[in-house]
Order: structure tokens, then sequence, then C-alpha cells
């Protein structure tokens, strides 16, 4: 089995590309991902448009045939050169782990069009850490072709088998700066199930459909608690437009959360 | 001093507050409910507040204006709860010993109060639908820090 590591390019919302990011511990993330595969398979694939991206010895470079298209452009690549099946991994995924990669792979039904996670919060089949079979990949182009560019989309067309995480938070991704924080304190504190007093106001209040709610997350900081919120509520504000607070004062979206707080993420003021 | 209240806000009582032996100027500024924004007729506003915050950041921004403008007295009122046409949203009441530090300390207050504390207003319009207002010259680092891809 190949293994395909997204590395992407350059992110908006992240201003640079995250699999260049350095993690915690020094090391950069794609090295990260890297090591996680080299358990699984010797067979490395790293999908980028960026002709300087530092790779090591026996990993291949894999430019999109059309590039800007998003991850399903990098399996039509992919399927293009390869009958086999691949294990794609998408290179945002901080937290990903080696139980995760093992279970997946272990419980990896070879009959299936996909074998990939449920979302840990909608339940939803996760497109990037999900193995393909070769016909699958194949499909990607197709699919391409009629204008399909959601991964997900793309997989749950697949029917894939669908396995439950075996840690919940492995495959939280980060798409801002404070996402990433999130992810990076998760790596530097643990997962711990926490419960949470929230508040609501004004039109998160009228979205949410209620003014305070008791909340059990895995977030480690305000930013990964307003992501889940906002993930699972379909909330309509971006956390770029809020402020928020906790224990009844500002703070910022980086500080430790501890079991009871009280939040309050605040939309744009208009007093006067 | 700066209070969030459900009742109308009575001038009077502000401007009383601000009474001082020492003072020789008073300024003040009504925040009123009009009946338009954006060129849409409005009848009516609500206005909804995280008290307990908004009050304690209101009583910053107070602090703030007499340490920036050596003024005596500064009283602010903010009003929540569905206001009509013409009523009185917000108001703020200061005296100094002179009229420059009166003026500028109640531009000051008006101004942050708008951008800082945790107060909103949907607006009904008379065509019958309805929208929360977003303040359009927020200058706290929140609303520049980064913006979505």
């Amino acid at each position: 089995m190949i293994i395909l590591i997204l590395s992407g390019g350059k992110s908006r919302r992240m201003g640079r590309d995250k699999s260049s990011i350095l993690r915690p511990d020094g090391g950069r993330q794609l090295d990260h991902l890297l090591e996680l595969a080299r358990e699984i398979s010797s067979e490395i694939i790293v999908s980028t448009n960026d002709p300087t991206l530092n790779l090591p010895e026996g990993v291949t470079a894999l430019p999109d045939a059309v590039p800007g298209e998003g991850p399903l452009a990098a399996l039509a690549s992919l399927a293009a050169r390869s009958n086999d099946s691949a294990l794609v991994i998408g290179g945002d995924l901080f937290l990903l782990d080696s139980p995760t990669l093992h279970h997946l792979v272990e419980h990896h039904d070879p009959t299936a069009a996909a074998t990939c996670y449920a979302n840990r919060i909608d339940a939803r089949p996760e497109p990037l850490c999900t193995i393909y079979s070769a016909p699958s990949l194949a499909a990607a182009s197709h699919a391409l072709a009629s204008g399909e560019r959601c991964a997900r989309h793309f997989l749950e067309a697949l029917a894939p088998q669908i396995l439950t995480l075996p840690n919940a938070t492995a495959l939280d991704n980060a798409n801002t700066p404070d996402e990433l924080a999130e992810c990076f304190a998760k790596l530097q504190h643990g997962v711990t199930l926490k419960t949470l007093n929230v508040l609501y106001f004004a039109k998160l209040r009228e979205a949410r459909g209620l003014d305070e709610e008791r909340v059990a997350s895995l977030a480690c900081t305000p930013a990964g608690l307003y992501a889940e919120l906002r993930f699972r509520h379909r909330l309509p504000l971006d956390i770029d437009s809020l402020r928020v607070a906790r224990n009844g004062d500002f703070t910022t979206w980086d500080q430790l959360l501890v079991d009871g707080d009280e939040l309050v993420f605040i939309p744009p003021v208009a007093g006067g | 001093m700066f209070t969030i209240v459900t009742q109308p806000i009575d001038p009077a009582v502000l401007r009383q507050q601000a009474l001082d032996p020492a003072a020789g100027a008073f300024c003040s500024f009504e925040g009123w409910v009009r009946n338009h924004h954006q060129g849409r007729d409005v009848h009516a506003l609500d206005y909804e507040a995280y008290r307990s915050l908004a009050e304690k950041e209101g009583n910053r921004i107070v602090a703030e204006a007499k340490e920036r403008f050596g003024i005596l007295h500064a009283a602010c009122q903010h009003r929540v709860g569905h206001l009509k046409v013409g009523e009185l949203a917000v108001v703020v009441a200061v005296s100094a010993a002179h009229r420059d530090a009166a003026f500028d300390a109640c531009r000051y207050l008006i101004d942050e109060l708008k951008a800082r504390v945790p107060i909103w207003k949907k607006e009904h319009f008379v065509d019958g639908e309805s929208g929360w207002v977003r303040c359009d010259h927020c200058h706290d680092a929140a609303h520049h820090s980064h913006h979505p891809g």
C-alpha cells in the first residue's frame, strides 16, 4: 500500500504551508507524518506543488496535474501513476498518531471502496486519513471532471467502511493560528474531558437557540471550544470576528481551559 | 460609574451625579434611537448586554477617561431591552474644571463604550425584517487580527 501525504501548499488562513510548521517538539509537521507513514509502508509519496520542499531520501514528490484543485486532484494524480491502493493523509493533521494509523490499517476491509474514520462530532466520514482502493483513486478524476471539489462528498459517495477513532481528537485539524494553538495545547497538555458553562448573546444566542448551556468538551483552549461548538451547531460567526471572555473577563483564545470555566463568545458589539 | 439599566434613563439624575463645587464645565452626550439606518426605516431596537462584563469594561473606560483628561466625574448609563424611536439608549455625563477636558472626555467615553462594551442591538425595520447591527468602527485588536480565508 502507498502512503500519500498531502502537503498541499500555502494555506490562505494560516499564511504558510501547514506541513512546514514546526511542532512543539521542534520537528517539522511533514517529518512527523513521514515518521508515522514509515511504520505502515516504505512506499511514501508527498503530494506537493512546491519544488523546493525538502524531502528525505526515498520519498517521492508528486505534483498535481492541475494545481489548486484540492485533495481530489492529488488522488487523481496518484491514480495516474499507480494501480495500488493508498492511505491518504492530510498534511494538517497535527494530532495524528501511530495507534490511529495502525487501527485503520488493521481494521481495513480490502474489499471496501474506502476505509475511514467517523468525525468525532458529526460522525460523517473523514476523507484525509483514509485508505482508498485503486478503483476509488481512479474515480477521483471523474469526480473532478463532473465538478466535485469536496473530498468528503467524494468519500461519502464511495459508501466507505467507517471506523470509530481510538483517540477521539486524532483527526482534529488546524486551519487558523488559533486552531493550531489548540492542537499544540492538546499535544502538550493532553486531552481531557471538561465540563464548561457557555453563555450566548445576540446573534450566537439566536443561532444556538438558547442563552446558556453546559458543554462537555475535549478542547484545551477557547479557540478549540468555539471550533467544536461552531461545527456542532453550525454557528454563523467566524472566530476572527469574535472576542472571548472567561470567568467574567476578556481573555485570549489560547488560554488553557479549566473544568468548570464559564465562557462567553462575544459577537461584534454595537452599543450606543 | 457605568451601569446597564432596564428602565428609561433620566439624564437629570446623571447630571446630579456629576455636580461638584470644583467643576466649571459640564458636558453630556445622549444617544437616541433614530428612525432610520443605512437608508432603511427603523421602528424599534432591541439592546442586550453581557451585563457583568459590560459594567466591568464600562467602568474601566470611565477610569481611563478620568486618568487621561483629569475630569471630576463621569456618570454613564446604557439601557437594554426593547426601545422605540426617540427613546434614550445611552447617556454620558461629565464634569471637569474646564470645558476642554469635559468635551474631550465625553467624546472619548462614548466612542470607547460603543467600541468595547459587550452590548448588542437588533434593529427592527418598518418592513418587518430585523437584524443585528455590526459595529462598523470598532478599533479593538480582535477585529483586525486576522481575516477569514
